[in-house]
């Protein structure tokens, strides 16, 4: 570890559960916070060490109400018999929820304030729908559109803006299954998955390790039959190329380099770079732009030198235009290599953590050095994350 | 008082607070009509050279705010073309923005309905406050229109784009709750605090506790959104409000033009752009047409007011037979809180009757309409007998107990109180039944009860032959569904008396349709004009036209439904079953030399919806409606009946058939006396079988043609038979140069 400054943020682990489907899928009766706490057992029994140095459990979930509410970040702990002397916190940045959740476990570190941080992120959208609850301010109206609350239609715009043709997006999300599925048969997510114990489709108690909203059998002719999902009249994207309502959570372990050292725990890699960034409601699939170039430069990289990238697919329109947003359109054989949102589900506050968790083990799967992890954010925001493998 | 006028009048209150009061002399509303628009340009004036006046609260001296602009006016200003129209919109708005501009604050106390013309003054205000009970809103797409007086303008500044689309775009008016969650009011308290309410502000604005200046400041301006958003939300908005009005409302869509254009403008500008707008739609025939429709509901529900003075009273009504129809006209009376006995012969069919209101109720609970208690109340209106023993009042006075010994008799039924008002017969649809029917129960209720016979073909004067009373005999022809359709034909057979036709409009109109009154013939009105319609439908398809395409061609002209969609709905045996009656009524016109194929489809038993084949094959959807398909078998079936060439017909040629068929017989309904007025003809097509609105109705759409070029078009199809000549009247009037609405 020769590279590394003591003070420096790094990740030692991060593992998933595998994703279910929101409708009738292997997780219809496994809770948010048990399905996360089995997470937090499973990270720490694979990297033990003095629990009792946890400063705190930081977890994203974006829709904080019923299984939900109540603080899930001290449930989970408290499920996962992290001890009581740690902390519990729920950050809700939409989408970016669990990215956030290492970036405040990050800049504690950074900050002399705590050493050890068990971080997440979990949505349940089959137990707490995303508008469950949600009453929106008629005086946004002012502000910002009506339609920028339905991110379908900020996708739709965006794409129009980038000339993101229909065709681009079918095939965009074809790949997305097939690496997926590839990843899935060759084994690449076996070091990320963590089986937790659900209900396949008669009911009969399993352990779940696949992910359930993978179609193996994804083709370009079912995909071009579909019609569009939020703007019937001119639209372009459909329900095949939008990231799919699912159920799963996510888990990491962030030290300072100095307590993994000391823990004898051997760090994956360091964080570089963090921001986040805000723009248009209307567009805020864009947000990864902004927020990776803010990211870049504190981490004094160009984008040229990054070697893998896990973006968010929120939707394909969505990700085609951040790809060309920050030249990436013709490198896309380093983006999402094992598969996206489209093809694994989307679970809110899941996503940001379960991304850069797969980001680490493409990396080692790649043997790059320098990777980024970003995604795009409801209501016009960014947030990006640059990592080095060490 | 520093002004009087003969709407308007300016009084000081107090502190410098004066009193902007609406009160139109010789009028139960307030309105907006030329004469209190020049009323407010003098009191505005009046109100600026006071030097007193540091605060105004604007009220209203009747029981609604302003209702609106006054319609009736609009004919003339609207016939001098666009320019016309955006000269007479230019000095109003100058008149609003003088008064929007007075150098105070301006409350706008509202105290009842406030629309159209009368919101746009309360927009026009730097505060809003609401009574509740209020309702406020822009109903103007409502009528084919935009607002005019500025209601485009400052309400997208004062609520967002979006919320003022949907405001604007739908027409409907919300509650002062709502509009005060959605920030278009800014305070709703009880009516008897709303004075003081208003006061209270103005004294707070004058005290500098409220920035009422920067409240008015942003009405003047562009609107805060920023480009991209304003993309967004007229982008979404566009494709939502132009799938919801369709293309054959223009007004909607105008509305949304008129915003994007003006919200980028100041207040001068964006007053342009809605002028332009206003000019716009205000010359379609749509507005036209539906400025008409609502001058017409005026008239039919005047006349059912006029009728209602020689009406009896009704308390307790009586329906027999548990059919569909019957069992939806118990429902729709009890659930308008009338109490109604359902008798039928058996306990299956009353349950049957039963089941379906209850349905119907759940549905309204599910739907957040209604709840548990309300439904029990409902239901608990509905006595459902086997006897007629609740029928027959009680001999002498008072006295509520039915089952009397000499129920049958009709001397002792002569001196009967209590018992039913009014019995709607709804047995099946047969001669002999009803007749049958209508005699037995006559014999059992007081001798001053209304029988009123459901039926849809069968003469009232025949079904009176088996009556001994048949003054109080008329019918009584509601659509099915009952509780869905507000139409209802009251038709006065030979004998019928005036107090047993105005106890029954009146009836209907208690149960929530809007009843018209017409004379007996075969069909009455409305059927008697559909069918000609349907033969019109028959004859294209002898002729080789496609019924996929005769349907694609009136749905889009602005039926709900095509021809062959509407008779699947209604039920081919039904469509049969009339046809024969009109057919007889009516042998010059209605009798084809043919079979149909309406009767062919009847003959391969195919009923329509009712057993999922008509025309179309239906299926049951995802959410348990019935979907429409294609069925190729039909036109294998249809084959040997078509005796023209097989071609794709020009689609004005579909539509002029279609049309012709239908208007004329109108016009023949008329000449015949069937129906009083163009008026009452026209409201009965739009509500009894989905003539597009938008269209006014057949007189209004023959008055749009021009009455030479129609006739020219009825001779033009006269060789097809009867049904397409012109009738004489049309040539009359041609010849007299007369219009149906002048």
């Amino acid at each position: 570890m020769a590279n590394l400054n003591p003070r420096d943020v790094v990740i030692v682990d991060g593992v998933r559960s595998a994703m279910g489907k929101s409708k009738n899928g292997m997780f219809r009766n496994v809770r948010a916070d048990s399905m996360s706490a089995e997470l937090v057992r499973a990270i720490l029994r694979r990297n033990p060490f003095d629990t009792s140095e946890v400063e705190d459990v930081i977890w994203g979930c974006v829709n904080q109400t019923l299984e939900q509410g109540m603080n899930i970040a001290r449930n989970i702990g408290l499920l996962a018999d992290v001890p009581k002397t740690a902390g519990g916190q729920t950050v809700n940045r939409l989408c970016g929820s669990s990215m956030q959740a290492i970036h405040t476990a990050a800049a504690q570190i950074m900050t002399g304030q705590g050493d050890v941080f068990i971080v997440g992120g979990v949505e349940h959208m089959g137990h707490v729908g995303m508008m469950h609850g949600i009453d929106l301010n008629p005086e946004a109206s002012k502000h910002y559109a009506k339609a920028s609350n339905m991110m379908g239609l900020t996708a739709e715009m965006l794409g129009r803006l980038n000339g993101i043709t229909r065709e681009e997006q079918d095939a965009f999300g074809v790949e997305s299954h097939r690496r997926a599925w590839a990843a899935t048969q060759a084994g690449r997510f076996a070091n990320e998955i963590v089986g937790i114990e659900g209900h396949d489709e008669n009911g009969f108690k399993v352990l779940c390790d696949v992910d359930e909203v993978i179609r193996p059998d994804a083709n370009l002719e079912a995909f071009q039959a579909l019609r569009p999902a939020f703007d019937p009249k001119g639209g372009t994207i459909t329900a095949a190329t939008s990231s799919a309502l699912s159920d799963g959570a996510s888990c990491m372990l962030i030290m300072s380099a100095e307590r993994a050292q000391a823990f004898g725990l051997k760090p994956r890699a360091r964080i570089l770079g963090m921001a986040v960034a805000g723009c248009d409601a209307a567009i805020m699939g864009y947000g990864p732009v902004p927020a990776t170039q803010k990211a870049l430069k504190r981490a004094g990289l160009a984008i040229s030198d990054i070697q893998t990238v896990e973006l968010n697919e929120a939707f394909a329109a969505q990700g085609l235009s951040v790809l060309k947003g920050l030249g990436l359109y013709e490198r896309q054989d380093i983006v999402n290599l094992n598969g996206g949102a489209i093809a694994l589900g989307h679970p809110l506050g899941c996503s940001g953590a379960r991304i850069t968790t797969t980001l680490l083990n493409v990396m080692e799967q790649q043997d790059t050095r320098l990777g980024l992890a970003t995604m795009c954010i409801g209501l016009g925001q960014g947030i990006a994350t640059i990592i080095e493998r060490v | 008082m520093i002004y009087q006028g003969n709407a308007i009048t300016v009084t000081l209150l107090e502190d410098g607070i004066a009193e902007m009061k609406y009160d139109l002399q010789g009028e139960s509303v307030n309105k907006f009509n030329q004469a209190t628009v020049a009323d407010f340009d003098q009191a505005t004036q009046a109100v600026a050279a006071d030097a007193r006046v540091r605060g105004l609260i604007v009220t209203s001296g009747k029981s609604t705010f302003i209702v609106g602009a006054d319609i009736t006016e609009f004919g003339d200003t609207f016939s001098h073309g666009e320019a016309a129209i955006v000269d007479w919109l230019g000095p109003v708005n100058q008149i609003f923005n003088r008064f929007e501009d007075l150098n105070m604050p301006t409350v706008v106390a509202i105290n009842g309905i406030a629309l159209g013309g009368g919101f746009e003054l309360c927009l026009a205000c730097d505060y809003r406050i609401a009574a509740t009970g209020a309702r406020v809103g822009l109903p103007e797409a409502k009528l084919g229109l935009i607002p005019g007086f500025g209601g485009t303008v400052r309400l997208p500044r004062l609520i967002g784009v979006d919320n003022a689309l949907e405001w604007i775009a739908g027409g409907q008016d919300s509650s002062a709750e709502a509009a005060l969650k959605i920030g278009a009011v800014d305070a709703v308290v009880a009516p008897d605090q709303l004075h003081a309410a208003a006061v209270d502000l103005i004294r707070q604005c004058l005290a500098g506790r409220l920035d009422w200046r920067a409240k008015r400041e942003e009405k003047l301006v562009p609107v805060k959104l920023n480009p991209t958003e304003q993309m967004m939300a007229f982008t979404s908005a566009r494709g939502m409000i132009l799938s919801k009005a369709g293309s054959n409302y223009p007004a909607p869509k105008v509305a949304l033009e008129s915003i994007q254009e003006n919200v980028t403008q100041d207040r001068t500008g964006a007053l342009k752009a809605e002028a332009a707008g206003f000019a716009k739609v205000a010359v379609t025939p749509q507005a036209d047409a539906m400025i008409g429709l609502f001058l017409n509901d005026q008239v039919v529900k005047k006349l059912a007011k006029k009728w209602s003075k020689l009406a009896r009273p009704v308390e307790r009504a009586a329906v027999l037979g548990a059919g569909i129809m019957g069992g939806g006209i118990a429902y729709q009376a009890a659930s308008k809180g009338l109490p109604i006995i359902m008798k039928d012969i058996n306990t299956k069919a009353l349950d049957l009757g039963f089941s379906e209101a209850a349905k119907l109720l759940t549905k309204q609970i599910e739907r957040g309409k209604s709840t548990p208690a309300k439904m029990t109340e409902t239901l608990g209106r509905i006595d459902r007998t086997l006897s007629y023993a609740d029928f027959a009042g009680v001999a002498g006075a008072g006295g509520t107990s039915a089952g009397d010994a000499n129920a049958g008799d009709a001397t002792a039924a002569s001196q009967k109180t209590g018992g039913v008002d009014i019995v709607i017969e709804a047995v099946v649809e047969n001669p002999r039944v009803k007749q049958a029917v209508l005699a037995e129960v006559e014999g059992l209720v007081r001798d001053d009860c209304i029988l009123a016979s459901n039926t849809s073909t069968i003469s009232i004067t025949y079904l009176a032959q088996s009556l001994k009373r048949p003054e109080n005999f008329v019918g009584m022809h509601f659509f099915n569904p009952v509780h869905m359709m507000p139409l209802v034909e009251v038709i006065r057979g030979k004998q019928s008396s005036d107090a047993a036709i105005a106890t029954t409009v009146v009836l209907a109109q208690k149960m929530g349709k809007v009843p018209i009154v017409v004379n007996d013939c075969p069909g009455f009105l409305v059927n008697r004009v559909l069918f000609p319609y349907f033969g019109a439908f028959d004859q294209l398809l002898r002729d080789g036209a496609d019924f996929q395409q005769v349907d694609r061609v009136m749905e889009k002209f602005g039926w709900p439904m095509g021809p062959a969609y509407l008779i699947d709905v209604v039920g081919i045996d039904t469509g049969v079953h009339g046809a024969k009656v009109m057919a007889d009524g009516f042998p010059d016109r209605m009798k084809p030399d043919y079979q149909g194929a309406i009767e062919q489809m009847y003959q391969a038993g195919r009923l329509g919806q009712k057993n999922g084949s008509g025309f179309y094959r239906y299926t049951t959807d995802k959410h348990g409606k019935p979907a429409k398909q294609v069925d190729q078998a039909v036109y294998d079936l249809l084959a040997p009946g078509v005796t023209g060439d097989k071609r794709a017909f020009d689609d004005q040629e579909i539509i002029d058939r279609m049309m012709l068929a239908l208007c004329n017989e109108t016009v023949r309904c008329l000449e015949d006396q069937i129906v009083a007025t163009p008026a009452e003809a026209d409201m009965a097509m739009i509500m009894g079988i989905g003539f597009p609105a938008f269209r006014g109705g057949p007189c209004r759409y023959i008055d749009h043609t021009g009455l030479v070029q129609y006739i020219a078009k009825c001779d033009q199809y006269a060789a097809l038979g009867k049904a397409y000549e012109a009738p004489q009247m049309l040539r009359d009037m041609a010849a007299a140069n007369k219009t149906f609405y002048g």
